[in-house]
């Protein structure tokens, strides 16, 4: 965490409260009137004591942001995080707080109130513009307490990193059609329901309650539970992106494709097989979180000489004819989303 | 109460104390007064407001009107420009608060409330002003914060939320405005600290309202028999008379008479001067203004005092006056055109040059002889000494029989002084003190006085002596002034008031001068107040003093010697060896000498800080940055939009483009220099270049 030092800015509101005070002076000077130098003085200080105030304000404001698992490129989630008032006596007052650099136009939050030793737990909308590891963006902690004449405010830079999921798509055509065209035949598999088919070691995202607790405390490490899948279909994608000439946006959106089709499938329950450029993601708890942490990663790779293997969808950099899969290209994205 | 309720409320207040600082200061009708209350106490209710609030075009018609009428009227009519503009704020306010309002119209209300303050230092300096002030400064607080914090969340806040905050009533509790009013002790420190700071360097070119004047009867070289009795019961205080208190346990208050001037002719209603020539006194402000010739032989006695804004332009000196100067050298006034008084070598009075316009309240040092000649030389002055006096202060006015009798029948003494004495003691012995005289009609005052009523107060008493004196030969005058003052134990000071107003006689004594007879009985008719009343208005009296003395009268000499004391206590870290030159410049040179130079040195470090603080804001404006990026682009039909922040209209900007513009460093240092980081001119310099570069390369 670092939060650079505080800085300030005249309000438009103070430029013309600065304007009055500095005309009051002059009356001051060509009059003589000491009663017109007394205004002009408190004028001056209600100027100072509104940089002391809101310095006050934003002094010893502890924020922390709270990193939320599952964030997809361009779409707005809540950016939650917590302010900690560390003064012993003052409370702190308006104070809002903004992303540095935001794409959205959704408002910025705002605390009234903090009391001294307070904590208030808060968040605004928020969307990362690319897919992969992103730094939670910097928050601007400002206010212009007490009397809006002076803005002051601090960036506070968490420097936590969290990984953002391509955007999903809404599609034109459900995996469901897909396999019903090119899909594989229904067959018995490990899934989450039916007879026990064996113990595996945990992976992230696996649920908690498939824990087996014997033999994780038998090994030493996590340990969970595989069941039996009754007729589920296979979906299986292949990806297939080499050519680094390929528009930014384009390959995005091949991906953003990748990822939507995968989430639907796996909502729909199918057993998901995915394939990035020629090599297979290894998933045996078939968890989302790792086929689209994959996705979230991918980079172009240099083209590798391998033979397409069957697959339910084949979503590629370039126009391909192939008769057993669903192919998804630059060319046909029209078709698509 | 919830947050609203008390944000309305504190707007009230202040809007209430805007008010009263305009009010109280006298110049405005009954009706006007009642008529600001009354708005302010009807908008109290915010709902009827809200109801039936006047339509905009309305309120800026009446505006316009009112506008148009008081224009004609400070050119044309009443030529009180000053008093018309006020009248005009207070309108504009009233019409502020009864029309519809946003948050910038509550913005423009508390900024023309605050104008009221401003107009009310404008018309009176006196204490009054303090009283709202203060008020204004802890309600200013309370409600500038309150209004402010009602606005940010307006602005960060969806609907219902800040609807939630408003009605909370545990938002600001008590230690909110608790701390909130230390707030403003600690803006009043400061102000005060400021105040006392800056260079009292005026011009005193622009518009000033005539401060208001206490009207003081009976000081005028013309006045009719009864005039002073009438100011017996006003309690005003006149002026305050500052003296050592080592002076102060050996006087006799009562026994101290401060005199003004002097009337000799007297036609038996009327006193009038027959001496009017005066001689007109140009001041130098480091030399006495007033020298009388009068050489003490008795270690004289030294005073300040400090006179209130009369309507009577004279300065006042207790018996036996020896000199007076100025306890400022008014530098300004000095600078700014010649001051001189008039002088009445005759009548001993010394009257000021339009006091009103220049003056408000006055402040000066003087010394007087109290004690008075020795009562053997003056038993020595026989009645042929006393032929030197001008005939005026012989003459007699058509007496009546009965009064003729009463004056024979007085013991005959051998010398003047003694006869003088005599008929003093007759008089005070035999006549009695009252302020209770009836209208005599067209009876003659001194028959009245003498043969029918036997009582009267201090002009009866005075005059009486008078033509007692001169029935026996003996020149006498009536003399103006006051008597006595109350001492006030908390500022160690005299407070004369108009009721201490008197008259009493100056009679010639030859070679001795002038001497002090008065036959008035004190008066023990006045009721005195309770001790408390007494004690509350003694401390309001010696804050009032104070108020005078060191916000009011503070100026340049003020602070000089405030530095040169400042320079005496801290002299142990000067070097010792200072040229005798130097050293013997006293005070009120130096203030002058520095004067005329800070008159414009002042304006021009002013100057060149707002020169400078512009030059800053060019160097470093981030909105010149973002105009810079946004004119690169208008030769290419690309225009910003003011709600478009510099990342959206970048973005835009591509695609309207429809080319891949290669902007994320520029932005990067744009974002830097908006929002802090390390901004460095050059590299966006070189980046606004490469990108001016690609654009025309590109799409020309």
């Amino acid at each position: 965490m670092n939060i650079q030092r505080f800085r300030i800015q005249i309000t438009k509101t103070g430029y013309l409260f600065l304007l009055l005070a500095l005309s009051l002076g002059f009356g001051a000077l060509n009059t003589g009137n000491n009663l017109l130098y007394l205004l002009f003085a408190m004028m001056l200080s209600f100027i100072v004591l509104s940089g002391i105030l809101s310095q006050n304000s934003l002094y010893l404001l502890e924020p922390t942001a709270h990193l939320t698992l599952k964030t997809y490129a361009n779409t707005p989630f809540t950016l939650s995080f917590e302010v900690k008032n560390n003064k012993t006596l003052f409370p702190a007052y308006a104070i809002s707080i903004s992303p540095v650099r935001s794409n959205t136009n959704l408002p910025s939050t705002f605390i009234a109130k903090l009391k001294s030793q307070g904590k208030c737990l808060s968040g605004f909308l928020y969307a990362f513009d690319k897919r992969g590891w992103n730094l939670l963006p910097n928050l601007k902690f400002e206010t212009t307490y007490p009397f809006g004449l002076v803005k002051k405010f601090f960036i506070f830079e968490s420097g936590q990193k969290t990984l953002v999921y391509p955007t999903l798509l809404p599609l034109k055509q459900t995996p469901q059609n897909i396999t019903d065209q090119f899909g594989d035949a229904s067959r018995i598999k490990k899934g989450e329901s039916g007879h026990p088919h064996g113990v595996r070691d945990f992976v992230f995202g696996d649920p908690h309650r498939y824990i087996h607790w014997k033999s994780s405390a038998r090994i030493g490490k996590l340990r969970v539970k595989e069941f039996e899948k009754q007729n589920q279909k296979i979906f299986k994608l292949h990806l297939r992106i080499q050519n680094p000439h390929l528009p930014l946006d384009t390959q995005e959106t091949l991906i953003s494709i990748a990822a939507s089709l995968i989430t639907a499938a796996s909502m729909q329950n199918m057993v998901i097989i995915l394939v990035i450029n020629h090599k297979s993601i290894d998933n045996p708890s078939q968890s989302l979180d790792v086929f689209l942490s994959a996705l979230a990663l991918f980079q172009i790779t240099p083209p590798a000489q391998a033979t397409l293997e069957p697959c339910t969808v084949l979503i590629s950099d370039e126009p391909t004819a192939f008769q057993e899969a669903a192919c998804i290209s630059p060319a046909n994205l029209q078709d698509w989303i | 109460m919830n947050f609203k309720h008390k944000l309305h409320a504190c707007s009230c207040a202040l809007l209430l104390i805007g008010f009263a600082s305009v009010l109280i200061t006298g110049s405005y009708t009954l009706p006007v007064s009642l008529g600001c209350l009354l708005t302010v106490f009807y908008y109290f209710w915010p709902e009827k407001i809200e109801a039936r609030s006047l339509p905009v075009w309305a309120s800026n018609l009446t505006a316009l009107i009112v506008l148009t009428y008081l224009t004609f009227d400070s050119f044309r009519g009443s030529m009180d420009l000053i008093g018309n503009g006020i009248a005009f704020v207070i309108l504009l306010l009233i019409l502020k608060l009864i029309s519809k309002k946003t948050a910038r119209d509550w913005l423009q209300i508390y900024a023309l409330s605050f104008v009221h303050i401003v107009a009310a230092s404008n018309i009176s300096d006196d204490l009054s002003f303090a009283m709202p002030f203060l008020m204004y400064l802890v309600f200013a607080t309370w409600t500038l914060s309150l209004f402010n914090i009602q606005e940010q969340a307006r602005t960060h806040l969806d609907k219902t939320s800040f609807e939630m905050n408003l009605n909370s009533k545990t938002f600001v509790s008590r230690s909110f405005f608790g701390f909130t009013a230390l707030l403003s002790v600690f803006v009043l420190m400061f102000a005060l600290v400021l105040f006392f700071i800056f260079p009292r360097v005026s011009f005193h070119n622009a518009l000033r309202r005539a401060g208001a004047t206490q009207n003081m009867a009976g000081f005028s070289d013309n006045i009719t028999l009864g005039t002073i009795g009438n100011i017996k019961t006003n309690t005003t205080i006149a002026m305050r008379i500052e003296l050592p208190a080592i002076e102060l346990s050996k006087l006799n208050i009562e026994h101290l008479y401060w005199r003004a001037t002097s009337l000799d002719r007297f036609d038996g209603r009327r006193w009038s001067q027959t001496f009017k020539s005066t001689q007109r006194v140009f001041i130098d402000f480091d030399k006495p203004i007033v020298k009388t010739g009068h050489t003490p032989t008795t270690p004289p006695f030294e005073y300040r005092v400090f006179l209130q804004n009369l309507s009577t332009p004279l300065l006042f000196g207790a018996d036996r006056l020896i000199d007076v100067r100025w306890d400022k050298p008014m530098i300004e006034r000095y600078l700014r055109q010649a001051f001189m008084i008039f002088k009445n070598e005759e009548n001993q009075s010394f009257e000021l040059m339009d006091q009103q316009r220049y003056l408000s309240d006055l402040t000066y040092r003087a010394t007087s002889e109290l004690s008075l000649p020795d009562e053997a030389l003056l038993s020595n002055v026989s009645f042929l000494d006393l032929t030197a006096a001008p005939k005026p202060y012989l003459q007699l006015p058509p007496l009546s029989e009965q009064t003729q009798n009463i004056l024979k029948s007085l013991p005959k003494k051998p010398s003047p002084f003694a006869q003088a004495k005599e008929i003093e003691r007759f008089l005070s012995q035999n006549y009695a003190y009252t302020l209770d005289v009836q209208d005599i009609g067209q009876a003659d005052p001194m028959d009245y006085f003498f043969s029918k009523k036997k009582k009267g107060h201090c002009e009866y008493f005075s005059t009486a002596l008078v033509v007692a004196l001169r029935f026996f030969g003996i020149p006498a005058r009536e003399v103006m002034g006051f008597r006595g003052g109350e001492y006030n134990p908390y500022g160690h000071f005299l407070a004369v008031r108009q009721s201490d107003a008197h008259t009493w006689v100056e009679a010639f004594m030859g070679n001795q001068g002038w001497i002090r007879l008065d036959a008035t009985p004190l008066d023990n008719t006045l009721r005195k107040p309770g001790l408390f009343f007494k004690s509350l208005s003694q401390s309001i009296d010696y804050l009032r003093l104070r108020w005078n003395k060191y916000i009011i009268d503070y100026d340049l000499q003020s602070q000089v010697n405030i530095v040169i004391s400042l320079g005496k206590k801290f002299s142990f870290l000067k070097k010792k060896n200072v040229t005798p030159s130097e050293k013997d410049v006293p005070p009120s040179l130096w203030s002058r000498k520095i004067s005329l130079p800070l008159r414009f040195v002042w304006p021009a470090v002013l100057s060149a800080l707002l020169i400078l603080g512009l030059w800053m804001k060019k160097q470093t404006s981030n909105p010149n940055l973002i105009r810079r990026i946004e004119d690169t682009f208008k030769p290419f039909g690309v225009v910003r939009k003011p709600e478009q922040t510099a990342k959206t209209f970048l973005t835009l900007a591509k695609e309207h483009l429809k080319t891949p513009i290669p902007y994320e460093n520029l932005l990067a240092i744009f974002e830097k220099a908006r929002y802090g980081g390390d901004f460095d001119p050059k590299m966006f310099e070189a980046e606004l270049k490469q990108l001016k570069i690609f654009l025309k390369t590109k799409l020309s």
